[in-house]
Formats: structure tokens, sequence, C-alpha cells
């Protein structure tokens, strides 16, 4: 949205240009005829007043007047366009910046981890022996090297490496109720009855299906499958066309990797692109508040507190705050929230202020009932 | 002809028995209702089980009363829950009864309109007035109180300890709730709402009620040989020839004749008994090949259209003798070949796709699915190809039911009426529990 801006003040730029060049080289042509007329003239012999009939002409015509009003235009406008890039692309993000200090080890670890994570053992070796770092576990490395083999093979359609290792982990994906099992036997299924004969595919399915078929989630889709071995030479033509798409193997993977990530007690992201992916979303919100308020930029170094809402996306919040409704002020470690005796929750300040200080007896703010505050309770999410 | 009637029956001959043994789920109270409606003048234990007076009873609008969290249960023949008074207080003034959703106000059931309760203070019932009328003992600490409703009768009956104190009309229509009063200084009541044992032996009442309305119904008398008649037709509307002729060598010489009328209805109904009787056999024996020859030879107008409802039922019974042999290749192809037209047709995708789970289980006949291979599938399969033969009879009635079916839906529909009558109140008409309860009867009798 932001860009339309720039290209708009873009294209007043280059309209005003094409303006005034049109303009310049009408005046010059203009002259230039003139000229081209006065040596015409003088070859004919009435030379007497050739040059003082040129220069009336010239006066008549002012073309430095009219070259100066196209300049002005075409200033004009290109004064504006670096003001609207100014704007849309600030270049100072420097005004939110804040003198925090890292833990230099933890920074290390999680760039250390992100080449192991993508598959670059070797700059992730040498990265580590620079830096000084432990190398971490090698069960850790093995473990992302056999998921990137694995994911390899997925993109090739060789589901064998998955399947293997979705076997070995059965009982942990059941534990977590991750459908993942069934999906890869469902791709695996529609590749053999594919390749090779039906009579394969019915045996693989009563082999790998048959145990999902209690669930009452899972049996309309096995339904499904074992239908589509009606159209299996002409599949796209048939209501199951959908167990064609490649989006089946992209979730697949995803899936796999989430679900191989939590049984490592890994993230399925990792550190480093949730960090930047976190940060270039709210840094757009910080710039906007700095520039609006620049009088706080001072205490912007300093505040523990925000003063603007953050909307990170649902996947960016990883823990609950409580927020008080009697001070609308979040819960820190110094201001927990604390259960009433009447089952409803308030932060520790409120209650210390409602009861001065725990000397008195207080009436709850949402309920009728007594509260003392010996027998409030820290609540912990 | 009933379509969708086989449909249905085909795809979930095997569920039925469970929705009706459940008595049509419906929800029943549990506890006390602390949400809306309570007063100030009643604490309630955690637990939403027992409730206590706090107030100090000075007039007659400070009542501590709370309902159940749900109306009584209706569709049945009773409803009952029981209190049991641990304290009676300074007064001894505990009242139980119903009362409506609109019931909001500090006051006993009973003395508000449509509302009813029976007092423990003087043992009078109040209907909705006042002014009491005599009812039953009272009743005070230690004494176990129940209230019900009969739907069937449409009263209200009450208990003390176990035994019945009296019935009384029941006027009031819409839900009612269980409710509970308390008005005097340190009454408090424990509700029953099934959680525990009753003291009053509420399934014995239940039971004797029936028997009083089973005994008003063999008081009706009906001709000595119309049972024989209905037997009679239905063996002729399904084809059953040889056991029909067995039955009439059996009967000739011990019951009078037929008279004329059923004369014509023996007539009617016999329309192609013979094509009937082997098509059901072929059918029952998993002949589908042969069942479909005969049909092409001798009613070739209902498989004309290959897409109609017998040749899908036909096809997907095929399918299914394959899978019972084991022949899975043989029965991928044939799917194939006659079953694939189907999908896309909304009445049959859903069955096709449950016959073609049937390939995923080694032992198909345990699944969930397996009901497929019962001998009642084939009996349906019978019972569709009978009933579109009969559709082709050239002259006379269409008869899609039995005589002893129709009767059978008459006496659905009656019972549902009267229940509609009583303002949704009351039990379903249910032939599986009648044969059960024969059946314990007999059972009981014979021990």
């Amino acid at each position: 949205m932001e860009l339309k801006n720039v290209k708009d003040a873009f294209d007043r730029v280059t309209k005003k240009q094409k303006l005034c060049y049109s303009k310049t080289h009408e005046v010059v042509d203009k002259m230039s005829q003139e000229i081209d007329k006065a040596l015409k003239t003088i070859q004919e012999d009435n030379h007497e007043s050739v040059v003082a009939d040129l220069k009336k002409t010239f006066e008549e015509i002012a073309p430095i007047n009219l070259l100066e009003a196209s300049q002005k235009e075409i200033n004009g406008v290109l004064t504006k366009y670096p003001k609207a890039l100014d704007k849309t692309l600030n270049p100072d993000i420097s005004t939110a910046y804040r003198n925090v200090k890292f833990d230099t080890h933890t920074v290390h670890q999680i760039l250390a981890q992100f080449f192991y994570r993508q598959g670059m053992y070797d700059v992730g070796d040498c990265f580590i022996s620079e830096t000084g770092e432990v190398k971490p576990e090698s069960s850790v490395t093995k473990a992302f090297m056999e998921m990137n083999m694995i994911l390899e093979a997925m993109k090739e359609r060789d589901l064998g490496p998955a399947l293997k290792w979705v076997a070995s982990n059965s009982d942990k994906l059941k534990e977590a109720k991750s459908d993942l099992e069934l999906k890869l036997h469902s791709l695996h299924f529609l590749e053999i009855a594919k390749d090779k004969t039906s009579e394969e595919a019915i045996n693989y399915a009563r082999k790998h299906f048959a145990t999902y078929s209690a669930d009452s989630c899972c049996f309309p889709e096995i339904q499904k499958l074992m239908c589509s071995l009606l159209w299996i030479r002409n599949l796209n033509k048939s209501p199951y066309s959908e167990f064609l798409s490649p989006v089946l193997w992209t979730n697949a993977a995803k899936e796999l990797t989430r679900q191989y990530c939590i049984l490592l007690g890994e993230s399925p992201e990792s550190p480093l692109s949730v960090t930047v992916a976190a940060g270039s979303q709210v840094l757009p919100t910080f710039l906007k508040y700095l520039n609006v308020l620049p009088e706080k930029r001072k205490e912007w170094q300093t505040m523990e507190q925000l003063l603007v809402p953050v909307e990170l996306s649902e996947e960016y919040r990883f823990y609950s705050v409580f927020v008080c409704p009697v001070s609308k002020e979040h819960s820190s470690e110094d201001n927990p929230p604390m259960r009433l005796a009447c089952g409803h929750v308030l932060c520790k300040q409120s209650i210390n202020r409602m009861s001065r200080n725990g000397s008195r007896s207080f009436k709850c703010p949402y309920c009728p009932t007594d509260i003392d505050a010996s027998q409030c309770k820290q609540l912990y999410f | 002809m009933n379509k969708s009637n086989f449909i249905h029956k085909f795809h979930h001959s095997a569920k039925p028995h469970t929705m009706e043994d459940n008595e049509e789920e419906e929800e029943s109270p549990t506890e006390l209702n602390t949400i809306t409606g309570l007063s100030g003048f009643v604490v309630i234990s955690p637990d939403k089980l027992s409730l206590k007076y706090t107030g100090v009873s000075q007039h007659g609008h400070d009542v501590g009363v709370v309902q159940a969290n749900k109306p009584a249960p209706c569709k049945r023949f009773a409803y009952y829950f029981e209190i049991y008074v641990k304290d009676a207080g300074v007064k001894g003034r505990v009242s139980i009864g119903f009362t409506t959703n609109s019931f909001r106000i500090a006051r006993h059931p009973g003395w508000e309109l449509n509302t009813c309760g029976y007092h423990g203070e003087d043992g009078l019932i109040y209907l909705g007035k006042r002014q009491g009328e005599a009812f039953g003992p009272t009743y005070t600490t230690g004494d176990t109180v129940g209230g019900g409703i009969n739907y069937d009768s449409q009263e209200f009956f009450f208990t003390v300890n176990g035994t019945l104190v009296g019935t009384v009309s029941k006027y009031i229509k819409g839900p009612l709730f269980p409710t509970v009063a308390v008005h005097s200084q340190n009454e408090e009541v424990t509700v029953n709402f099934g959680q525990e044992k009753f003291a009053f032996d509420f399934k014995g009442y239940e039971s004797s009620e029936r028997n009083k309305q089973q005994i008003a119904i063999e008081k009706i008398s009906i001709p000595s040989n119309m049972s024989l008649g209905l037997v009679k037709n239905y063996l002729l509307h399904y084809g059953y020839e040889e056991t029909h002729h067995a039955l009439d060598l059996a009967t000739n010489s011990t019951l009078p004749p037929i008279n004329g009328a059923q004369e014509n209805g023996i007539d009617d109904t016999s329309y192609a008994l013979h094509e009937r009787k082997i098509l059901r056999q072929l059918i029952r024996k998993g002949e589908i090949d042969a069942a479909l020859a005969k049909l092409r030879d001798s009613y070739p107008q209902l498989v004309q259209n290959d897409k109609s409802e017998v040749c899908f039922l036909l096809h997907c019974q095929k399918f299914i003798e394959l899978v019972r042999i084991g022949a899975l290749e043989e029965a991928v192809k044939y799917g194939r070949m006659e079953l694939a037209k189907f999908i896309g047709l909304t009445t049959f995708q859903d069955i096709l796709e449950d016959c073609f789970a049937l390939l995923v289980y080694e032992r198909p006949e345990e699944s969930n699915v397996g009901y497929f291979l019962e001998e009642t599938q084939r009996e349906v399969v019978a019972d569709t190809v009978n009933a579109a033969i009969l559709s082709t009879k050239p002259k006379g009635k269409n008869q899609s039911h039995s005589h002893l079916e129709t009767l059978l839906r008459q006496l659905t529909a009656c019972c549902l009426e009267l229940r509609s009558l009583n303002d949704g109140q009351g039990e379903a008409f249910s032939l599986n529990r009648l044969l059960r309860t024969n059946n314990w009867k007999r059972t009981k009798k014979t021990t």
C-alpha cells in the first residue's frame, strides 16, 4: 500500500519531464527556423535591416522565459519525489534502535543453529570453531541432517525415508494426535494405485489404513481413497481429482517438519527466522510512534512497557499475559496476578491499594464477597 | 414406491437399535441452578446439591427457592426426583414441587400460577392458589420426600420415605423444572436427581403403571381369524410361498374358512408370487448374477434404467459378495464397470464409499462397516426387488407395505399423535422395547 504513493510521485515526475522536454524542443526549433530565415535574407543582398529584425523577433519569442517556466514546473515535482521516498522508505531506522546488551553466547548459538538447520554443516562447524563456542550435541546435528535428507527425498516423490521415520516414531505421533502417518500412507497408497495393480493398493490399504478406520474423523478420508480406485486411470476427471494436487505433498512435508522438530524438542522455525519475522512485523509501528511523538525519543531508550499496542500474528504468541481489570496494567514479576477468595483475579498492586497494604478487608469489584488480602493466592499461567 | 425408505434401510440397518436404547437422548437435571433466579435467602453447597436458608423468614416473599439446572425430561413414561430434609429448621417450612421457566420470585412452589408444590409444614398440596388442599402427611427432619410426573396419566405424584402419598392432575403446560424451597432459619435440604439410589421404588412404580395400561389394552378383543389373515398377507407380500403353503395345510383343518373379502385379498397379494420367491431365494444365497439375469428375463423394465435404485442395490450386493469371498481384485474391476456411474448421485455416493471401505479390513465382518456382510443386508436387497416387482402389477392398487406393517405404522402414528396432544410429553411407541419386555416376562415366569 505505501509503495503506491512512491509510484504515483514517480509517475508525476516522468510526466512533467516529458512535457518540459517537448516544450524546450519547440522553443529551440522555432529559434533555429528564424536564424535560417535571416541567413537566407542576407544572401539576397537585402541585408540592411536583417540583424535588427532578427533581434526584434527573438525578443518577441522570449525563449528565456519559456524555458524558465518549464524548468520551474519540473523542479517542483522533482523536489516532492524524494520527500515521498523519505516518508515511505525511512532510511533512519536507528531512531527505533535501543542500546540493548545482548548475550553474545546466545547470539552465536542462534546463528550456528540457523546454519545447521539449512543443511550448511561445514559453515556451521567453521563458525563454531572460529567463535570458540561449544559444538552442539552431535545427535542434534545428525537429526537435522536426517530431516533434511527425508525432505529432499519427498521432493523427489520418494516416501521411503519418511515412512521409515514415521514407523519408528508411531507411538509418539499418536500421542501428539498427529495425522502425519495417515497423510504419508495416503500419498503412498495413491502412488501404488497409479504405478502398480489395484490388488497391491488394496493390500497396502489393509495393512496401514485399518488401524485408523475406527477413528471417526479419519474414516471419511479412507472411504474417499478407496473409492478413487474406481478411476485410478482417469483420476483427474473424477470427483476425487483433489488427490492429484501437489498441495497434499507440501502439507505433508510441513507437517513432517513440525512433528520432527517437536519430537526433537526444537522449534519448527529457527530462532533467527522467528526473530526477523516478528521484528519486521512490529518495526513499522515503532517508526510511526517515534515520528509522531519525537519528544518520546529520550524515553524510548529507558521505557519498560510500550505505550502503543503491538499486534503480533498468532504464531508469534508464546505465552499468556494477564491485564488487571482495575489498574489496566500488565502483570509482571513484581506485580503478579492474584486469585481472590471468590475466584476473581486482580493484580497484586491493586489488591494492596484496595486493602491498604493488607490491613483492611475490601469488596471484590465483580461480586459482593468480602475479601481478606491474606487469603489471596498468586496465579501461574 | 417410497425410494428413500430402502436406501435408508440399506445404509443404516445396524444403527437404529442404538438410538432407541438411549430413550431419545434427552437431557436430565443433574444439579441445582446457581446461574439465574437465585435469591439472596439461600446458599447452595459447592456440589450444587444442597441448599440452606440464610434469611430470617419474616413474610411470604422471602422464600429460599431453587430450581434444577434443566427441565424434567418429557419424552418418557415418567420422571422422578427426591430430597432429603437434613434440617427442618425453626418452623419446618420445606416444600417440593415443579415450576415453569418463568418462575423467578421468592415464593413457595404451588403458591403462584403454573406451579405445583407439596409442603412439609402442613402436608397440603398447592396448585397455583394460596389455599392448599389436603394431600398427605407432613414431613420434617430426617424424611425423604420425592416428586414425580407421570406423563402417561398426566399427573404429578409425591412420595414420603419411599411410600406413594398421592397424585394430582398435571394442569401445567410446557417444560417443568424440579423445584425445592426452604423457608425458616437453618433449614437445610439435599437433592437427589438420580445420582444416588431413590428411597422410592421408581422402577416398580413405572412397571405397575405400564401394567395398568397393558391390562386395558388386553381387554380389547379382535376377531379370532384376523391375526391369521395378517400373517398370511405378510407371507404373500414378501414372497414366502412355501411357508404360506405349509401354513395353509396346518390351519386348514382347525380354523373356519376365510371369508370372501380375504379371498380376494389373497388373490390380489399373490401377484407374481412364484417369481418373487425365486428371486428372494437367489438373493439370500448371494447369487446376484442369477438374480440379475432372471430380472432381465422376467421384468426387463426394472433393469432398463441402469441408474435405478434396484440396479444400484444389486450391484452393491454383488460387490459385497465378492469382498466376502476375498476376491478383491475382481471386486474393484466390477466396481469400475458397474458402480462408477453412481458416484455423483448424492443419494448413492455415501453408500458407495461405505461399501468400498470394506476393502481396508483384513476381517471386514468385524469392522464398523461390517453390517454390509450380515444376512440382514441381503434381506433388504430382496425386499427392494420384491417391492419393485409388485410395482409392476398391471392393475389394482399398489401396496408397498404388508397389512402387518401398515398396522404397526398406524400404531406408531397414533402414539405420536397422543404425545403431541399431551404437549409433547410421554414416550413414543417402541416395538423393540415391547419385544424385550415380553421376553423378560417370559423368562421370569419360567424361573
